[in-house]
């Protein structure tokens, strides 16, 4: 019975929606909420939690009242793979600069595909860091660090 | 008569080499970076300002306009292609031009956006030259009160153009203003939903939101699938042009986005995102067989490029007339003006006609640049993807990554990005489709500033939103609108309940 | 052999004159290389042109290439923190307008101390304000018979404010009026809400009204400063209709940062002094709606702190709030 509602995607977008509505509305209330004739910060967020609150509790209702429509599977692998990726691409841009920051995500993400060899992500990876490099920094004249923090003297 | 004495000067202007250069220029770059994700118009104009000082006037505000709708040409492309809208304004594009791609008819698609657009530029072009100081005048009448209604209008009709339930893209919408909120509240100063991020101080970024949303969660979508659907896009030369009877289908479409899109485009906050989601709506809602939107239908191409380059060319109306730019690309444009020396209002037109006519012919010359530079270079970006997508999914994560980081070279902008890649998938799994909550990303602030100041104005009444004519109208319609779109499935849950009585 | 006191003399003269003008032309003090000039606003606006005027002709006198590098965001905060920040050599100049002083009252906290990480180096120009009103709630009226609307209405009017209010705000104490401030979006936005009847009353630089006089929708009605404006020539001063003590004026000046030696700051004080004086650069200013000026750097080190006193006594009598 449990796993029929957790399985169903109105309840869980229900949940989830709720969830976020509940933080809004914790948060806003920190805010000087004012009067309608001059709102304050807290009033429109609050306003909308309420709302959000309100079709939370209607799709987790259609959940459970309504036909069963189940969730797909989710598929972790080349989620952490693509997520981890562009994270790394953060993590490493300031660091590592663009030299190193390419690499290592398009390595990262090209785990994602079963079809793609490490080989060639590794010569992907290169193509893709030069070639960036080339039109983003020498051409557009981005300010972008390609050799980083750490690689510098 | 004196549009035709106008527009004889114009041509003169806008024809002359250099700045039928500068156009090119312009189109070229324009269109490069509508189809390059992350990197938009915004950006590329604010990147290129300095680098035009050293023209003339006319020739730099003809390469920025160039840049600007040539960035509508280009988005479309990728969103077709690739469904990853590369404008904001291309996203409804993707919805059924990309399903279209899927089933091989990515020619046609692209066509009908080149046509659809360049129909709709040559409209919008003489429109402005026809109208542009009635209608600056004609947007005098909207108040905070008007738009603060028309935006509700706006969110509402989106709700139709949802694949799903109307709850569910409700509720989305919701989230986005929520989420939209994030940063200065724009009354106080006051920082809210902010979590200490300095970065997050000036807002969400949408295009990384829409970046991880679309691209990096389609992107994981598509893995999943593994890639089953990919070798579709490889569509024959022969297919781009259309067949009589497809000009037939789109032809009307066409008109109605053109004629949406000059309008909507006039309204300062509009422009060609407005314009773009109200004509899809608009489509399927006049549509005979509305089941076909999000499955390939023609006139939900041609009718949202229509509108969004009406809108796109209409939304230099107000900056050029009256002075006052109705969105940051006119602010930008307003700001080159005046880099030269241009006082941007209503003497523009008196003082310097070359500039302005000028200006608004070669807007008509450069669709019709981007119409040849796009249909027959169509064939160059198919072959573009023609290759594997092992090999394009990196290239376009690259290609993201670094354009979301150059929007304010912060990295916050790029896990924002990973953030909203995993939401968007999350969602995407439970039902909730990002259109509407992009939508509401975008006008949730504005909508908050115009509730406030129409609140301030009516000094707390909040009858006031019906008490002004216009908002009167506009709300009931979006209160009819979710009534149509209520009542179906009512009826339905009626007929089923009775047969099984 | 001796030699003619009056050629020694002349001599002498030349020296001495010699030194004089390569004084003012050679930047003795500043180190070498190029100057970098920080805009707290984005690339476009009339601030935003202002400073680009004075650090390219500022280039042009100290025969440097000058870098533009705009900050903008967080009301000029991103940009007054950055050029707290920087290398005190007197290569980094901040232009930019009377926002800075305002700050201080509208902020608990902000990244820079502004008195101690910034020095005011040159008062360029001043820009006095205009004060417009919608011509169809005063099609004709002057100033006086306004405020005497105003003070038989209180609380009815609408002022448009195309910032917080700051100025408005003090506006309204003066003058003892009770008025609804409402803020915009910028001076275009409030400008639009006047010329549509949305808001009453609009005080802005002369830019903002020159295009549109003779709209039919907005009119100017005086200028809030010591004399007429060349680009106004029909509208009176606040001396002229009997309200001299209206003096509403931005100004617009030059920063460096912080422990910037003061000889350096005396240079580019005399050096912006000198380019402010160009005829060109003076047409410039005036088409942007600006009045040039100068200042030494002391007299404008103290109206720099009495304009962030005069500020933060404002905000505490109107009651703003400052942020976190």
């Amino acid at each position: 019975m449990i796993a029929r509602y957790l399985g169903d995607r109105s309840i869980l977008l229900g949940i989830i929606l709720l969830a976020i509505a509940a933080a809004v509305l914790i948060i806003a209330s920190d805010y000087a909420l004012g009067t309608t004739r001059r709102m304050g910060p807290g009033y429109f967020p609050m306003v909308l939690a309420v709302l959000l609150a309100g079709f939370a509790l209607a799709l987790i209702a259609r959940g459970i009242f309504g036909d069963h429509d189940p969730v797909d599977a989710f598929a972790a692998l080349p989620a952490v793979y693509i997520l981890g990726g562009a994270a790394s691409f953060g993590l490493l841009l300031r660091g590592g600069g663009l030299l190193v920051a390419i690499p290592v995500m398009v390595v990262v993400v090209g785990f994602a595909s079963r079809q793609l060899s490490f080989v060639a992500s590794l010569m992907l990876a290169v193509v893709l860091a030069i070639g960036s490099v080339v039109v983003f920094v020498t051409l557009l004249g981005q300010p972008i660090p390609v050799v980083g923090d750490w690689l510098r003297g | 008569m004196d549009l035709l004495s106008n527009l004889s000067v114009g041509l003169s202007t806008a024809i002359s080499l250099q700045n039928l250069g500068y156009c090119l220029v312009g189109c070229i770059l324009g269109t490069l970076i509508g189809i390059l994700p992350g990197l938009g118009p915004a950006a590329t104009i604010s990147m290129l300002l300095p680098v035009t000082f050293g023209l003339d006037p006319t020739g730099s505000l003809i390469m920025l306009a160039g840049i600007f709708y040539g960035a509508q040409y280009g988005g479309s492309t990728t969103a077709i292609l690739i469904n990853l809208p590369g404008e904001s304004s291309s996203v409804t594009t993707a919805i059924d031009g990309h399903e279209m791609a899927l089933q091989g008819k990515a020619g046609l698609a692209l066509s009908t956006a080149a046509l659809g657009s360049f129909f709709a530029g040559t409209v919008a072009t003489l429109i402005i030259a026809a109208f542009a100081p009635l209608l600056a005048n004609a947007a005098l009448q909207f108040g905070a009160v008007e738009y603060f209604s028309l935006m509700i209008l706006g969110l509402i009709a989106s709700v139709a153009l949802a694949r799903g339930s109307l709850m569910n893209a409700l509720a989305m919408i919701v989230l986005g203003v929520i989420i939209g909120i994030v940063g200065s509240d724009p009354g106080t100063g006051r920082l809210r939903l902010t979590f200490g991020i300095p970065e997050l101080a000036d807002g969400v970024n949408i295009v990384s939101v829409a970046m991880g949303m679309f691209g990096l969660g389609e992107i994981i979508y598509n893995l999943a699938e593994q890639e089953k659907k990919r070798t579709a896009i490889k569509a024959p030369f022969r297919s781009l042009l259309p067949s009589f009877a497809d000009i037939k289908a789109m032809s009307p479409a066409i008109l109605r986005g053109t004629a949406l899109g000059s309008v909507l485009g006039i309204l300062p906050g509009g422009g060609a995102m407005l314009s773009s989601f109200a004509s899809y709506a608009l489509e399927k809602k006049v549509a005979r067989d509305p089941a076909r939107f999000g499955h390939g239908a023609i006139e939900g191409v041609a009718g949202p490029e229509a509108a969004n380059n009406a809108g796109a060319q209409t939304s230099f109306i107000p900056m050029l007339t009256l002075g006052i730019p109705s969105n940051v690309i006119m602010a930008l444009m307003a700001g080159a003006m005046i880099m030269h020396g241009i006082q941007p209002g209503p003497n523009v037109i008196h003082d310097q006609p070359e500039l302005f006519w000028g200006l608004i012919v070669s807007m008509w010359i450069g669709n019709l640049m981007l119409v040849i530079l796009n249909l027959p270079m169509v064939g160059i970006w198919v072959k573009l993807l023609g290759v594997p997508y092992r090999l394009l999914y990196p290239s376009i994560m690259v290609f993201c990554c670094i354009g979301v980081f150059t929007l304010n070279n912060s990295v916050v902008d790029v896990y924002v990005m990973v953030l909203f890649g995993l939401v968007g998938y999350i969602f995407r799994l439970l039902g909730g489709e990002p259109a509407p909550l992009l939508l509401g990303l975008v006008l949730g602030p504005m909508m908050e500033e115009y509730l406030r100041r129409s609140l301030q104005l009516s000094r707390g009444d909040p009858l006031v939103f019906v008490q002004h004519p216009i908002s009167a109208v506009l709300l009931a319609v979006a209160a009819v609108l979710i009534v149509i779109a209520v009542l179906p499935s009512i009826r339905r849950k009626r007929d089923e309940a009775l047969q099984e009585a | 052999m001796k030699i003619q006191t009056s050629v020694v003399k002349a001599g002498f003269a030349a020296l001495i004159l010699c030194a004089g003008l390569s004084n003012a032309v050679s930047a003795a003090e500043l180190p070498e290389g190029n100057l970098t000039a920080i805009v707290p606003f984005s690339a476009g606006g009339t601030s935003d042109a202002l400073a680009r005027l004075y650090a390219n002709a500022l280039g042009k006198e100290l025969n440097r290439t000058v870098v533009v590098d705009n900050r903008p965001g967080a009301s000029g905060n991103i940009g007054y923190a950055a050029a707290a920040r920087a290398k005190p050599d007197g290569l980094t100049i901040m232009f930019t307008s009377s926002g800075i002083v305002w700050n201080p009252a509208l902020f608990n906290h902000l990244e820079y101390d502004p008195l101690k990480d910034l020095i005011p180096t040159a008062h360029l120009a001043d820009a006095p304000q205009v004060i417009n009103a919608s011509v169809a709630k005063f099609p004709t009226q002057a100033l006086p018979d306004i405020l005497k609307y105003a003070k038989e209405h209180p609380g009815e009017l609408n002022l448009a404010a195309s910032g917080v209010g700051l100025v408005e705000a003090n506006f309204e104490v003066q003058n003892g009026i009770d008025v609804e401030i409402i803020p915009y979006n910028g001076s275009s936005e409030a400008v639009t809400a006047v010329m549509s009847g949305e808001a009453d009353i609009f005080m802005g630089s002369a830019l903002n009204i020159v295009p549109l006089k003779d709209s039919g929708k907005i009119r100017p009605v005086v200028v809030a400063g010591p004399s007429r404006l060349d680009v106004l020539p029909d509208v009176p001063t606040t001396a002229e209709v009997g309200l001299p003590s209206i003096q509403i004026s931005y100004f617009f000046g030059a920063y460096v940062p912080g422990g910037t030696p003061a000889p350096v700051v005396e240079e580019l004080n005399a050096a912006l002094n000198k380019v402010s004086k160009d005829p060109a650069v003076i047409k410039e200013v005036n088409r942007l709606g600006w009045v040039p000026t100068e200042e030494t750097v002391e007299n404008f080190g103290k109206m720099y702190q009495a304009e962030i006193q005069r500020w933060k006594d404002t905000a505490r009598q109107a009651n703003i709030k400052p942020l976190d």
